[in-house]
This record gives C-alpha cells, sequence and structure tokens, in this order.
C-alpha cells in the first residue's frame, strides 16, 4: 500500500465522502418523518390506510435495496413520456434524486416498523390518563408517548442508521460517484486495489462515528438514577 | 398490462434458474456464516485475551463495512489471490459466497453469543452437579437451549443474507437481479422486469417466513412450559 497513491486519490475520496453524507442525511430525514407517519397510520382505525401501509413496508424490507434502486432508476425510463407530463421525469432521470427517494423509502419502512414497536411499548393507559387531564391526543402523543417511545427504539434505530450508511454504497451501480462509486472509479482506472481498502477504513470510521453519536444521544434521554 | 404478463412469462425460466442461483449464494453464504460464527463463539469465550480480542475485532470491523464493498473486496482482491496460488480465476459465485458467508459469520456470532448468555447460569450448575463431561455439557445441555433461543435472531441473518445476495449480480452472477437486468435491456421494458425481479424476492422472503412457522413444530424445539 502506498502512501503517495492514497494521498493524490483522498480529494476524490473526499468528494465521494461528501456524497454519501449527503444522500444519508436526505434518506434518513425524509425517511425518518415518513417512518413517524406511517407508524401513527398504523394505528388508524381506517383499514385500507392499515392495508397501504403493511404493503409499503413489506415491499420494501422483503426486496433487496439494490433491486429497489434498479427498479425506481431504470425503471423509470420506460415511463419516461408519461413522467415528462406530470412534470417528474426532471426529478427521475437524475440519479441522485433516484437514489435518495429509494433510500428514503428502504429506510423508511424499516424504520416504521421500528417506530411502531417503540409506540406498542408504551402502555395504553398513558393515552387515557393524558386524556383524562384534558390534553389532545396530539398533545399526549408529543408529550408523553413520543418521548418514551424515543427512548425504547433509539438502540434499534441506530442499527438501522448504521445499516443505511453501508446501503448507500448501491448508489454507486446507478451511476453515482459517492464513496463507493470513487472507489470503483479509481479502481478501473489504476487496478490498484488498495484503494478499496481505504475506503473500507472510512466507511469504518463513519460507521463508528455514527454509532458513537447514537450512544450519546441514548446516553442523553435516559432516565437518571441508578 | 397484459402484453407485459406475457413478456415475463417469456423469461420466466432464466428467471426460476436466477432464482435457483440466488438461494444457491444465499444457502453458502448463510453456512459459511453459521461455521464461522460459532468459530467467533468460541473464540468469545476464549480464555486467551488476544482471541477474544481478535474476534472483537472483526465483528467491529465488519459492521462497518458496506456488503458491496465486502463482495468487490473479495471477488477482485481475492480473485489476485487466488490466480497467483492457482493460476484460475476466481469464480464469482464462489466469490459472492464467502464475502457475504464473511459478513454473516459476525452477524451470526453477534445472535449466538446473545443465545448463549441467555442460557440461565442454573443449567450449567446443573450439568456441573450431575459431573457430565465438558463436552456433554456444552453439546448435549447448554447447546441445544441455546440454539432454541437463536432460532429467531438466525432466522433474521437468513432473510438479510437472501436480500443481499442481489449485490452479486455485480460481479456477475446470474442471479434473479442479473437476469432482470439482462431482459429488460433485451425487452427495453426495465420496470417490468425488476417488478418481477421485487416480486420474485418477496416470494422467497415470504416463504422462508412461513418455513420458520413450521421450524420449531418440526423440530421438537417450541418452547413447552
Amino acid at each position: 500500500m502506498s502512501a503517495s497513491f492514497l494521498l493524490e486519490n483522498l480529494p476524490r475520496l473526499l468528494s465521494g465522502l461528501w456524497v454519501t453524507a449527503q444522500l444519508l442525511a436526505l434518506a434518513l430525514a425524509a425517511g425518518g418523518a415518513l417512518a413517524v407517519c406511517c407508524a401513527l397510520g398504523w394505528r388508524s382505525r381506517f383499514l385500507p390506510l392499515r392495508w397501504l401501509i403493511r404493503g409499503y413496508a413489506g415491499f420494501f424490507r422483503g426486496t433487496p435495496l439494490i433491486a429497489q434502486i434498479f427498479l425506481v432508476y431504470y425503471g423509470a425510463g420506460q415511463f419516461s413520456a408519461e413522467l415528462r407530463e406530470i412534470g417528474l421525469w426532471s426529478v427521475l432521470r437524475e440519479a441522485y434524486w433516484c437514489a435518495a427517494i429509494t433510500f428514503a423509502l428502504n429506510t423508511g419502512a424499516y424504520s416504521t416498523v421500528i417506530v411502531r414497536g417503540a409506540l406498542d411499548a408504551v402502555p395504553r393507559g398513558q393515552m387515557e390518563a393524558g386524556r383524562s387531564l384534558g390534553f389532545s391526543r396530539w398533545q399526549v402523543f408529543r408529550l408523553v408517548l413520543w418521548p418514551q417511545a424515543l427512548r425504547v427504539g433509539l438502540p434499534a434505530y441506530g442499527n438501522e442508521v448504521i445499516y443505511m450508511l453501508k446501503g448507500t454504497a448501491v448508489a454507486s451501480t446507478v451511476t453515482l460517484f459517492d464513496l463507493m462509486g470513487v472507489a470503483r472509479a479509481i479502481y478501473a482506472g489504476s487496478f490498484r486495489f488498495e484503494i478499496y481498502l481505504a475506503a473500507a477504513l472510512i466507511y469504518i470510521a463513519l460507521t463508528a462515528l455514527l454509532t458513537w453519536g447514537v450512544r450519546s444521544v441514548e446516553r442523553r434521554l435516559k432516565v437518571p438514577g441508578p | 398490462m397484459l402484453d407485459s404478463l406475457a413478456l415475463v412469462l417469456g423469461w420466466s425460466d432464466a428467471l426460476l434458474l436466477g432464482a435457483a442461483v440466488t438461494l444457491g449464494v444465499a444457502v453458502s453464504a448463510f453456512l459459511i456464516g453459521c461455521l464461522l460464527g460459532t468459530g467467533l463463539l468460541v473464540a468469545f469465550r476464549s480464555r486467551w485475551p488476544a482471541l477474544r480480542m481478535l474476534a472483537q475485532t472483526y465483528v467491529a470491523v465488519v459492521r462497518g463495512v458496506p456488503e458491496l464493498l465486502a463482495v468487490l473486496v473479495v471477488f477482485f482482491g481475492g480473485g489476485l489471490l487466488y490466480r497467483a496460488a492457482t493460476g484460475h480465476a476466481l469464480d464469482p459465485f464462489v466469490a459472492g459466497a464467502i464475502a457475504l458467508g464473511l459478513i454473516a459469520a459476525a452477524f451470526a456470532a453477534e445472535v449466538l453469543r446473545g443465545a448463549w448468555v441467555a442460557v440461565p447460569k442454573g443449567q450449567w450448575d446443573a450439568a456441573a452437579s450431575l459431573a457430565l463431561p465438558r463436552r456433554v455439557m456444552v453439546l448435549q445441555v447448554i447447546g441445544p437451549q441455546a440454539l432454541r433461543l437463536a432460532l429467531p435472531g438466525l432466522t433474521n441473518l437468513w432473510l438479510i443474507v437472501l436480500k443481499d445476495t442481489a449485490l452479486v449480480s455485480v460481479i456477475a452472477v446470474d442471479d434473479i437481479l442479473r437476469v432482470a437486468t439482462v431482459a429488460s435491456s433485451a425487452s427495453r421494458q426495465p420496470f417490468t422486469f425488476y417488478l418481477a425481479a421485487c416480486l420474485l424476492y418477496l416470494v422467497l422472503t415470504a416463504a422462508s417466513l412461513q418455513l420458520q412457522r413450521l421450524l420449531p413444530d418440526r423440530t421438537g424445539l417450541g418452547d413447552v412450559r
């Protein structure tokens, strides 16, 4: 492994890291919001909504991420005329947005199940108690249920974040130059295998950083005491 | 709609063959993962700190490496070594199975370790009080109980491995996803074929879950109280 070769390519790797970070942030933000909505929808009395959410979560949890991104990115081409008409083509033509959308839908599906489990872990009586004190349902959710569910769900969600980080590497299969994509491009140009090891080290460091981040949030949210 | 269905049916032999390849990679990777995971479990419980540290480092490293990267590293890096040693090219099927197996091992180790420590301590004491030899203790008293506790985690791991096999299409293994890619460029109907591929994966994952429900009855491992 030569240091000068890696130093030479460090700027490209870092530009790839930036794309990876963007995709991860977009996916987690959109997917997280989607998951909270879906988890609430799962408790709805309106049956078709529950079916819809279960179908969504089942599809995205039961199929490989790489197949999903191919379906969105390459599959969109089949409907380019129709998509152009409704003005979505300019978005779905871009590999970047296809990747971001796919990742958001994917992590949204996994997170829906995590959030649902966490909400189920909060005893039912809490809602009744809150309502009897005159809080609205939304207030009880926001002030009573959610903070408790957050504590329960955070460790599992931390794993999901790591999983999504590793999943973003799939973006390189749809022409994107994320960290993985840059490493593949450099390898294709130089046949220097150590570039993959360098990329692996960056991913491992990123995983350690995120693990540490989630742990510190967990510590902050923990109920004080023994 | 009907046209698309007819088109997919025309490719059904190739897709089913792809499903067989997908299952082949998944089963190989899962078995490698379980074997190596058991080895890691032994290392975790070892008396030697160096061995424990080695296992911990392995799990920590593998946890952070994207599956796609592992597949490429084993295919290209392992391929170089293999060619240097034998003069032949490394088969992508083998490379994919090994790469996914190496990753599955870290997960399997965690699952097995969790199950191992969840067996009540009294079972060890009881086995010791019967003066059972250590081998019998591990293989016939603690092991079977730990395996039962590990089943849900291992099922989960199987599902993860099954879905991760789609990554080997990148190194040109003719699995479901690769067949779908070939079919969509031949027919110019990518959405149709990737959707068909997704549905095939759904069938495989759903069938796995169904099998798992039967498993406790079949093996007599169900929780009897």
